[in-house]
């Protein structure tokens, strides 16, 4: 097991007192690294429509339609686009969504010990 | 409500002109694009079937990679005026960044920042490698994404 499926099993043996206060420190540490980035809850009603946009994705629509009906964290990539991570359980999802009509195309998926690695090729041409 | 920006729809209804002989079809999709809600009407699968998907190969040594660009990013690179030639040069540049850094490429997710020719625009590729294999003949693929620079601000590796 990996190290932050063994911090979150961690965590949700803790009580709701003791999981608001790591919650708060590591909401602070992540709204100064990351400013003007958009957070925000969402939950979906029964009209939602789910779609995979890429095929390898399809096997996870219905753990994702099951996700943003109960309710879950966002991460806004881009406004215009309507990109975004969603945050479930054992997996990240990025979607191109509209909140307003109830729509979510499924781009790609990881487990949250493997998020997408970074790299920057910008000083490199 | 979002608005297309010019440009965009330009772009994007001189690909759909090559697409749709039905002029009515035509024309209702450009009202949609130049409506208040351009934007999200472009999130929706309906236009996509107008997109068709490319793959694009590219032989690395003896490693012959897929690039899948699906319909969704076909739609983005059009609306951004992004050739395929862009997304070729700059996974290339990739390649031989993670060659010369003894990166070993795995199946997952992975953001690329960067530019693919030294006076071109940045562009924030997301891709996910989907298979990886070691044998020479068989091919790895990736599928394509195109972000929109989050990751500039959000690096993890720096390089020197």
């Amino acid at each position: 097991m990996n190290a932050v499926s063994e911090i979150m099993q961690t965590v949700n043996h803790l009580s709701a007192a003791q999981q608001r206060e790591i919650l708060a420190r590591l909401w602070t540490e992540e709204a100064r690294r990351a400013t003007g980035k958009t957070w925000k809850t969402v939950k979906f009603g029964d009209d939602l429509r789910v779609v995979a946009y890429a095929p390898e994705q399809e096997s996870y629509l219905a753990e994702l339609r099951e996700l943003l009906q109960s309710g879950t964290l966002a991460r806004l990539e881009s406004e215009s686009d309507g990109t975004f991570e969603i945050y479930g359980v054992n997996r990240t999802y990025y979607v191109t969504m509209t909140i307003e009509r109830e729509f979510v195309g499924l781009l790609s998926s990881w487990m949250p010990e493997n998020p997408p690695l970074e790299i920057n090729l910008a000083q490199e041409n | 409500m979002a608005l297309l920006r010019d440009d965009e729809i330009r772009r994007l209804l001189k690909f759909l002109g090559s697409q749709i002989q039905d002029s009515e079809k035509f024309v209702a999709i450009e009202d949609e694009m130049r409506g208040d809600f351009g934007a999200e009407f472009l999130r929706e699968p309906d236009i996509l079937a107008f997109f068709p998907a490319e793959i694009i190969e590219l032989a690395d040594n003896e490693v012959i990679w897929k690039l899948k660009v699906i319909s969704y990013t076909r739609l983005r690179m059009i609306q951004r005026g992004i050739k395929l030639e862009a997304v070729e040069k700059l996974f290339e540049k990739f390649l031989q960044h993670c060659a010369e850094n003894n990166l070993i490429i795995n199946v997952g997710a992975y953001t690329i920042f960067g530019k693919p020719a030294l006076r071109a625009s940045s562009i924030t590729l997301r891709i996910d490698v989907d298979e990886v294999s070691d044998f020479s003949g068989k091919a790895h693929t990736v599928t394509i994404f195109i972000g929109r620079g989050d990751s500039f601000e959000t690096e993890e590796i720096l390089l020197s």
